[in-house]
């Protein structure tokens, strides 16, 4: 979400193209502010999400249940008054740095994103998974730390300060009382745990590199974020990458007049059903669709940050080529003595193409034997969006999706477990256990 | 790297939202993707896209537009008139061709439709035969002379009661 809102507060007196300064905008405004626009957003995006349900006549409800946006949300009066955001898209109210002009504008409700036709949806839990998956948390985590323990690091201009406070503030300590980010408590404490626990859940797939020291369970014993969860979706990942060679056999017979053509449009339909009945009943009753909105949220704040030369890249000298988040992330984590994972690139791009492909196999777009022509005619978004998935996927995690004859179920921790991968490469999936790692994500350069 | 770059949400929610005025039939045959027009001009290598197969993949592009993902506009801006419960305003331009705009119920029936639409400039108004103050309009559906969907309207709230009072 908060790549959305570097999009809506864009300020036009700054020129085209200054996306970087939108997102630099984002991080100046104060995180009370921010949470606060969460909880509106979780409203009004969450009730467009549900929209986008109805737009086709799509078989199955959005999160869940279209019960479950009103039912967790604050009451309008009271999130629209005093615990308003402040947050204007119309008015640039963003103080001057250096200095900040005091006070900091707060502006009337409606805040950005409200109202807007085309809905404000946020990405699918797949996102998080992909992007966290990149080491960005744990590298993000130990320059914040480094920043406010010691001197280790570059001075910090004043932007610096303001996305380094904004950070620890927003995902590092409990956010505030009765907020709709406030998914820990004495029952389920560690958010890294719980982020897990929704990956497993949902798609029975783990994070390649381990939790930090002190997050994790005594080496031996049941992961906490697998305890008490009943049913996952342990073959998730399996029927995937099925669906996933499907579609590339389709591909690659789109334009074959000559001969037997194998592509099977009933298949890929019914595994695009297996895939939208299993994320489906996870979902029943709305389950996970808070958790799902907090987490893609968490992981755009970093996102956004390594999206752009942000202040934070530009002051540690992590800059990057345009649109290049994979590599300011390498740069960034050698600065706090972190190797961030092989195949960080393609799990950045993965993530923005799977997360709206899923959501449409989830809302069973694709559940028709008639619709499959979409996922593999190129010529289309769809198509074109699949094809890509299935060239970042095979790299990524090293599912030769490609090589039709072979016909392996997904090695259990991924494909490229081995070298010196710190944060994991491969998605771990069911049955596995993290990647060994040398220095899991929490290393101290 | 080559992800794509994000666009602003306003751009989807207009279809003259472009970057540089791409006018509005490009706009829209780029909104199919080339997907169309590629199997007109090859029609024996692949199937045509049924009308259903044509809102999905609509609503797919719409959709990564609202998550911020590059792409042309398939959406556009839909409001109830505040003087006349049964009449939507939509913001264009659109194609010069005749449209057909149909407004739906969140069931997924059809609430009316109007083929004879009034054009306020770039803009057209809709009188939906049927439409009452108080209901929702879950969603607009804009279809081109073959009746195939090319546009998409998003959520209309029903109008209050103070504006309903004064609709016709």
């Amino acid at each position: 979400m908060f790549r959305t809102l570097a999009r809506l507060i864009h300020d036009p007196a700054s020129g085209p193209n200054t996306v970087e300064a939108d997102a630099t905008n984002v991080f100046l405004i104060h995180p009370v502010q921010l949470s606060r626009w969460l909880e509106q957003v979780w409203f009004f995006g969450g009730q467009s999400q549900i929209a986008w349900g109805s737009l086709t006549g799509l078989s199955r409800d959005f999160l869940g249940s279209t019960d479950i946006v009103g039912a967790l949300t604050m009451p309008i009066q009271l999130r629209d008054t005093q615990l308003a955001s402040g947050i204007s898209a119309t008015n640039n109210p963003f103080p001057t740095v250096p200095p900040p002009e005091p006070p900091i504008p707060f502006s009337p409700p409606p805040p950005p994103g409200a109202g807007l036709p085309a809905g404000l949806p946020w990405e699918h839990l797949m996102y998080a998974l992909l992007i966290e998956q990149t080491g960005v948390l744990e590298i993000c985590a130990e320059v914040v730390r480094r920043y406010v323990v010691g001197e280790t690091l570059e001075v910090p201009t004043i932007e610096t300060e303001h996305w380094l406070r904004a950070t620890e503030e927003l995902f590092f300590r409990d956010p505030p009382l009765f907020n709709i980010a406030g998914i820990t408590s004495s029952l389920r404490p560690d958010l890294r745990i719980s982020r897990r626990n929704a990956y497993w859940r949902l798609f029975g797939m783990d994070l390649a590199h381990p939790l930090p020291p002190g997050h994790g369970a005594p080496a031996g014993s049941e992961p906490p974020w697998k305890r008490d969860v009943g049913i996952f979706n342990s073959r998730f990942r399996s029927v995937l990458v099925e669906f996933l060679r499907e579609v590339w056999i389709g591909i690659e017979n789109l334009k074959n007049l000559v001969g037997a053509k194998p592509t099977d449009d009933a298949y890929i339909a019914e595994l695009a059903r297996l895939l939208s009945d299993m994320l489906g009943m996870r979902r029943r009753g709305g389950q996970l669709a808070r958790e799902e909105f907090v987490h893609v949220t968490w992981l755009s704040w970093f996102h956004l940050t390594l999206e752009y030369n942000t202040p934070l890249i530009r002051d540690l000298k992590a800059e990057g080529p345009e649109s290049d988040p994979a590599d300011r992330l390498i740069k960034l984590g050698q600065r706090v003595g972190i190797t961030a994972p092989p195949h960080a690139r393609e799990y950045f791009e993965l993530a923005d193409l799977m997360s709206p492909l899923l959501r449409f196999i989830e809302l069973g777009a694709f559940n028709d034997p008639s619709a499959a022509v979409l996922l593999y005619d190129v010529s289309g978004q769809i198509g074109r969006d699949a094809n890509r998935i299935i060239d970042l996927w095979q790299m990524a995690t090293g599912d030769r999706l490609k090589d039709t004859a072979v016909r392996t179920a997904p090695s259990p921790s991924g494909a490229h477990t081995g070298g010196r991968v710190p944060i994991g490469a491969g998605l771990a999936s069911v049955g596995a256990t993290p990647a060994p790692t040398g220095s899991n994500g929490a290393g101290r350069g | 790297m080559t992800a794509e770059p994000r666009t602003n949400p306003t751009v989807a929610s207009s279809t003259d939202g472009s970057e540089s005025g791409i006018d509005a039939i490009r706009l829209l045959t780029q909104a199919f993707n080339g997907l169309l027009d590629s199997m007109r001009a090859n029609p024996l290598l692949t199937p045509p896209l049924s009308p259903k197969n044509v809102e999905v993949a609509l609503a797919y592009q719409g959709y990564r537009q609202g998550l911020g993902r590059a792409g042309v506009s398939v959406l556009v801006r839909v409001e109830r008139d505040p003087k006349a419960a049964d009449v939507i305003d939509l913001y264009g331009p659109f194609p010069d061709t005749p449209l057909t705009i149909v407004a739906f119920n969140a069931d997924g029936t059809e609430i009316g439709r109007d083929a004879e639409h009034t054009r306020v400039g770039e803009n057209r108004k809709a009188t939906i035969p049927g439409l009452k103050p108080h209901q929702l309009v879950a969603r607009v559906e804009v279809l081109d002379e073959h009746n195939v969907p090319i546009l998409f309207g998003g959520t209309i709230p029903p109008v209050s009661p103070t504006t309903a009072s004064r609709s016709k």
